[in-house]
């Protein structure tokens, strides 16, 4: 059984609207403190300490989607029904209902297994949005994060449904008998709120100032100001403005320019989208612990995000999940000065035109004609359409609604297209995307949509050369072409620059191996770029291909932010070595980034699980201790460190790591997994099954857990408990199919048929 | 030595010897009366508005130009240096200071004079045009034309201009305390004139404190008798009281939002466009100012001033701001006088291209207007063909309506969408087009036919 496994995982800080928080950028990165998150926390007021000073805006926001955004269960806040209807799974079946003392739950009812009851601690969502509108709920577990219950609800389509990523892969489904309850991917309850570095997550955004953290000896503390997107979450911490205005008003003090929070209406457009785009966009962190009123670039980039290549289609819509990010991509930003407050009333969430004058309808023109004047003057000339109809609106055809690509089409969650782009219906069909013109014409193919477009308005506006280099590329595409293709410094916008050239990073740069000179001179000359993204991803890609030259030497003049972007694109980069097997290109990768970035902990420990993945265990336990060195309160680390001293004979020193790591978080399940493993190589049944129940208890959705358990609990006898855990382990890893024939055997020497 | 009596018998000066209106009668004490006859015999009605335009100046004055008397051109050149007065029997008129420097004074004595041999040239005269061999004729016409001198003095190849702010209405824009120190001390208010490129600059007529009073009252006459008849004076407006904070906001919004600075000077910052804003508390009329930026016709026909299409709350804030931020007014710094070429082809968009665009991008549009070195983005080059081939027309429309940010460009690029109907946007477009001598994309036109 390979043991090798808790690499710590770059892409887990990809999400939507991932919130982290840290201080200071600048300056020595070994001088740089963790921050006192009690302190930190402390520094905000709540919303209702605004209320007294600015009614007209609290009132405005009480109102809008983010002051329902969500919250403690109630009447108030709950759109799904709690009235005992059953969910019913082919295997399960779930009543969300009010219990006995009023409290929101669900009940979890399965054959053979006690009923399990999951409380809703909290609301988040009221199904408001035009597209789509769900509500999710979570619970507070033992570890003390707090978890998605995975049965969520639709308003459109008045149905509970669960996301089957990652065990069925069908997106949203809604919950029907065809459906058993471990086809919810995130059964059991498994995404916490907060960032949780060794859980899949990153739901930071659905509250306001949410933190979990280790609480050493205890699990994980989760704490969170409110489950509405309260005024704090753009405008910062605002305790010490309550208390100079108190001080002030009570002529305790004389009125002073600082007041302790900043005018957001000065905002310059990128510290303007910073504030939305924290949460309403795609974003990698490059580094941990964001928190309302710090800046964001200094600990996450969305360009980056692009790094996982399935996030963006060529031309910058999404592909994926991403709300309003692909703003970004907007010909309004790049070739304007559009923010998300051009268009949004940020208190209320209404709308208004560039110049603030409020707007009654989504739909309303002006939200475009503020700058786009002139087709205003004779509106039918352009949109062909008549005047008062839904396809003259400028929204109808340049930010048709699109459906969320990763959720899949049964359950609406569509977005408007913040690309703003001009109607190409081939091109939407080429790329999977319903077109506007298919929107409301549903009748004629996208082939007559593209003729009447083309009638209508001529020749359409020129993708970016980019944008054409990434539609016309192909597997079998040689280096130099590829570099033609994807490598265009001087195209404006810099999305579009970061794509070709992350393309071309992964799929055309070797580690070690020399670029052609219009490769080289092209990279060279976004390395030169104003934006830290493409600068930094630009120095990582002469890194890799020359780790000798000059790049390691640039990035080391770069401020932090640019350091961790470089360091973080090293990292990433080194995992797909890794998993090519390229040993010295992932050395070399994480060697860069740990030179770059001397003083994080992420790294070395990634090095180490690299050099562990390799059989190289004597240099990974060097490259972890160093880890350890610098952040000594890392639970994962202590069990890989486990897993490298054991795989080194060394039986004793491993129990010592896995249980450190279960004395900083009694829950940590990979612990007690390994023991349990030690346990039964030694003979030791029930002291396994003990550990293995520990690793479920903690976590619940750990699967090899389950089938360990099963394979103790057969060994002792007591099988039909076995084929129960067996069962769970091959529900939560359906892939594993190595794993079916064992519970078959299991199940046959019970003597009990399969449930399906 | 003919020419020496001529240049001294015909001289531009008019009234007593030195240092003001020597035999006039004096003005008691702000009598409207005796302002208004000033005022007339002044010649103010010759480039301001508001105020009946009396021909007299023009008989009272020398005209210039073939036919005219012969006149020196070193006469010229020294007199203008420090114009006294010397046609006592015509005052209280005068000729007033424009506070020259040598090269426009050389300039404009090779313009107006009509001695083509140049008799009588000086040391002085020789030395400048040495220091300056570049400066000739041409140069001394376009000056001519800048400072409006044609408004008084005839001559063949100019054409007077009443381009000056309008008087009827002086007092309800203008603070009555300011008014008489400007009259006593005409400090610049608009760098380039009233109009940048058609020329204009108020000179110093030199005048005494009771010409001053009388003048005010005159002016505060013709101020009630506009707000009667026109019944528009702007509303009564207070600025707010504004914490150290809204000051800090309100000038974070001009400066780094608003495109007022794009034109107006503020501290070392901003154009040279209109008049500056330090100060401007002691100059204007606060409900004049209040209203001036949302409405800049209001009191001021003609001004090339965009009207706001800021919130007005924000109006509220930003025009207590520069009514409490203090400083004292102080005129500008005059720029290089510019008088802009009338354009040759009658295009429709000419003539708004060259008082709303062309003292920042320059009279042929090769971004180098007057006001181009005082911004911190240079004005795109509208002569640069293979950049604004790339450019939609509709995009130059959306830019000149809503202002450079939109673009992209620079936010003190303003919007002229509030004070320019569609067709002059179209008009400038087309004038634009001109310019560049090209066209904007084919991708950019909309197709001929609906199917």
């Amino acid at each position: 059984m390979r043991s090798w496994q808790l690499a710590p995982t770059f892409l887990a800080a990809l999400a939507v609207g991932c919130g982290d928080r840290g201080g200071d950028a600048g300056g020595d990165l070994h001088a740089e403190l963790p921050k006192d998150v009690e302190a930190a926390r402390a520094e905000f007021a709540g919303a209702e300490s605004c209320q007294g000073c600015h009614a007209e805006k609290y009132a405005a926001w009480v109102s809008s989607t983010h002051g329902r955004a969500g919250g403690e269960p109630s009447p108030e806040t709950v759109i799904a029904p709690f009235d005992g209807t059953p969910i019913v799974f082919s295997d399960a079946t779930v009543v969300p209902m009010l219990d006995s003392v009023g409290r929101y739950v669900f009940v979890v009812l399965q054959e053979g297994r006690s009923e399990r009851r999951l409380t809703v601690d909290g609301v988040v969502g009221g199904g408001h949005l035009l597209g789509g509108g769900t509500q999710g709920f979570v619970t507070r577990v033992l570890d003390g994060t707090v978890r998605f219950i995975p049965f969520d609800y639709s308003r459109q389509l008045d149905r509970w449904f669960c996301n089957t990523t990652g065990r069925r892969d069908k997106g949203w489904v809604p919950i029907t008998t065809e459906l058993a309850l471990a086809d919810c991917g995130d059964w059991p309850p498994y995404r916490a709120i907060g960032t949780v570095a060794t859980i899949v997550n990153c739901q930071g955004c659905h509250g306001s100032q949410i933190t979990t953290r280790l609480e050493p000896g205890r699990g994980y503390r989760t704490e969170w100001t409110s489950l509405r997107i309260n005024c704090e979450s753009c405008h910062g911490p605002a305790r010490g403005h309550v208390e100079t205005m108190t001080a002030v008003a009570s002529g305790q003090a004389v009125a002073v320019a600082d007041i302790g929070l900043a005018s957001r209406a000065t905002d310059g457009v990128e510290e303007s989208l910073e504030v939305c785009l924290q949460c309403h966009a795609l974003r990698m962190t490059i580094k941990d612990g964001h928190l309302p009123g710090e800046r964001l670039s200094d600990y996450s980039s969305h360009l980056l995000s692009l790094f996982e290549g399935t996030n963006y289609l060529p031309d910058g819509r999404i592909a994926f999940f991403a709300y309003q990010g692909t703003h970004l991509s907007s010909s309004c930003y790049v070739d304007g000065a559009m923010t998300c407050v051009s268009c949004h009333e940020p208190h209320g969430l209404g709308y208004w035109d560039i110049n603030r004058a409020p707007l009654a309808s989504v739909n309303d023109d002006r939200q475009c004609t503020g700058c786009h004047a002139s087709k205003e003057v004779d509106p039918e000339a352009h949109t062909f359409h008549p005047p008062s109809s839904a396809g003259a609106r400028c929204v109808s055809c340049h930010m048709p609604y699109l459906q969320q690509p990763a959720v899949g089409d049964q359950v609406p969650f569509a977005r408007s297209d913040h690309t703003i782009p001009v109607p190409r219906p081939e091109l939407d069909d080429r790329l999977g995307l319903t077109s506007a013109c298919r929107g409301c014409h549903a009748d004629r193919s996208d082939e007559e949509h593209q003729l009447q477009v083309e009638r209508w308005w001529g020749d359409l506006k020129p993708l970016g050369p980019i944008t054409e280099g990434l539609l016309s590329l192909g597997r079998t595409t040689g280096r130099a072409l590829a570099a033609r293709l994807l490598l265009h410094p001087e195209e404006p916008g810099v999305r579009t620059k970061v794509q070709g050239l992350l393309v071309f990073l992964r799929g055309w740069v070797r580690p070690g191996a020399a670029l052609d000179s219009h490769a080289a001179e092209s990279i060279r000359r976004m390395a030169e770029s104003p934006d830290p993204d493409l600068r930094a991803l630009a120095l990582a890609a002469l890194y890799v291909a020359d780790p000798a030259g000059d790049a390691m030497k640039r990035a080391l003049r770069e401020p932090v932010a640019t350091r961790r972007r470089f360091a973080s694109a090293l990292g990433i980069l080194s995992q797909g070595m890794d998993a090519r097997g390229d040993r010295e290109g992932t050395e070399s990768a994480l060697r860069g980034a740990r030179l770059a970035l001397p003083g994080d902990a992420s790294l070395a420990f990634a090095l180490g699980t690299a050099r562990g993945g390799g059989g190289e265990y004597g240099p990974a336990i060097e490259a972890l201790e160093e880890s350890l060195e610098i952040d000594s309160a890392q639970p994962a680390l202590f069990v890989t460190l486990g897993v490298a001293r054991k795989e080194l004979g060394d039986t004793v020193g491993a129990l010592r790591e896995f249980e450190r790591a279960i004395s900083l978080n009694p829950y940590e399940g990979q612990a007690h997994l390994q023991i349990g493993n030690i346990r039964m190589r030694a003979g030791d049944l029930a002291g396994a099954i003990s550990a293995y129940e520990s690793a479920i208890a903690g976590t619940p959705e750990l699967a090899r857990a389950h089938l360990n358990l099963a394979l103790a609990l057969a060994r002792s006898g007591r099988l039909e408990e076995a084929v129960l855990h067996g069962r769970d382990a091959i529900a939560l890893e359906p892939r594993e199919q190595g794993w079916r024939a064992t519970v078959a055997r299991m199940e046959a020497a019970a003597g009990m048929g399969r449930p399906r | 030595m003919r020419w020496l009596i001529l240049g001294a018998a015909f001289a531009l000066g008019i009234a007593g010897w030195s240092g003001g209106p020597q035999g006039a009668p004096a003005a008691e004490g702000g009598n409207a009366r005796d302002g208004a006859q000033l005022m007339a015999a002044l010649g103010c009605g010759a480039c301001h508005t508001g105020v009946a335009e009396d021909e007299a100046i023009r008989s009272a004055t020398p005209p210039f130009g073939e036919g005219t008397p012969t006149l020196a051109p070193a006469y010229v050149f020294h007199y203008l240096a420090d114009p006294r007065p010397v046609r006592p029997d015509i005052a209280p008129a005068r000729m007033p200071s424009f506070d020259l420097d040598e090269r426009q004074r050389l300039a404009l004595a090779l313009f107006v004079t009509n001695d083509r041999e140049m008799r009588g040239v000086d040391d002085a005269f020789r030395s400048a045009q040495e220091r300056h061999p570049e400066t000739d004729r041409e140069e001394g016409r376009g000056l001519f034309e800048a400072l409006g001198c044609a408004s008084c003095h005839l001559h063949p190849e100019a054409s007077p201009r009443r381009v000056a702010p309008d008087l009827a209405t002086a007092t309800l824009r203008l603070r009555e305390e300011w008014i008489e120190r400007y009259l006593a001390d005409p400090a610049t208010v608009r760098p380039a004139g009233p109009r940048p490129g058609e020329g204009g600059q108020m000179p110093d007529f030199a005048l005494v404190p009771d010409e001053i009073a009388a003048i005010v009252a005159h002016l505060r006459e013709l101020g009630h008798q506009a707000a009667r008849r026109d019944g528009v004076p702007p509303p009564t407006w207070a600025p707010l009281e504004l914490s150290p904070f809204a000051m800090r906001k309100a000038e974070a919004l001009l400066v780094e939002k608003w495109s007022c600075l794009g034109c107006h000077q503020l501290g070392d910052d901003g154009g040279r466009i209109g008049p500056r804003l330090d100060g401007i508390a002691e100059r204007l009329r606060p409900e004049y100012l209040r209203s001036v930026i949302t409405d800049p016709t209001v009191l001021a026909s003609g001004t090339i001033m965009p009207a706001s299409l800021e919130r007005s709350d924000r109006i509220d804030l930003v025009a207590s701001y520069l009514l409490r931020r203090g400083g004292q007014w102080s005129g500008g710094e005059r720029v290089a006088h510019q008088a802009s070429p009338t354009p040759a082809e009658a295009a429709p968009g000419a003539e708004l291209y060259r008082g709303r665009c062309a003292p920042c991008h320059g009279p042929a549009g090769e971004g180098d207007g007057f006001n181009a070195p005082y911004l911190p983005v240079p004005p795109t080059d509208h002569s640069d063909s293979a950049a604004m081939s790339l450019r939609p027309d509709d995009t130059l429309y959306d830019g000149v309506h809503a202002g450079g940010w939109i673009l992209g460009k620079s936010r003190r690029m303003p919007a002229f969408g509030a004070s320019l109907t569609d067709a002059e946007t179209r008009d400038l477009v087309a004038y634009i087009r001109t310019l560049c001598r090209c066209q904007g994309p084919a991708w950019a036109h909309d197709g001929a036919s609906s199917g």
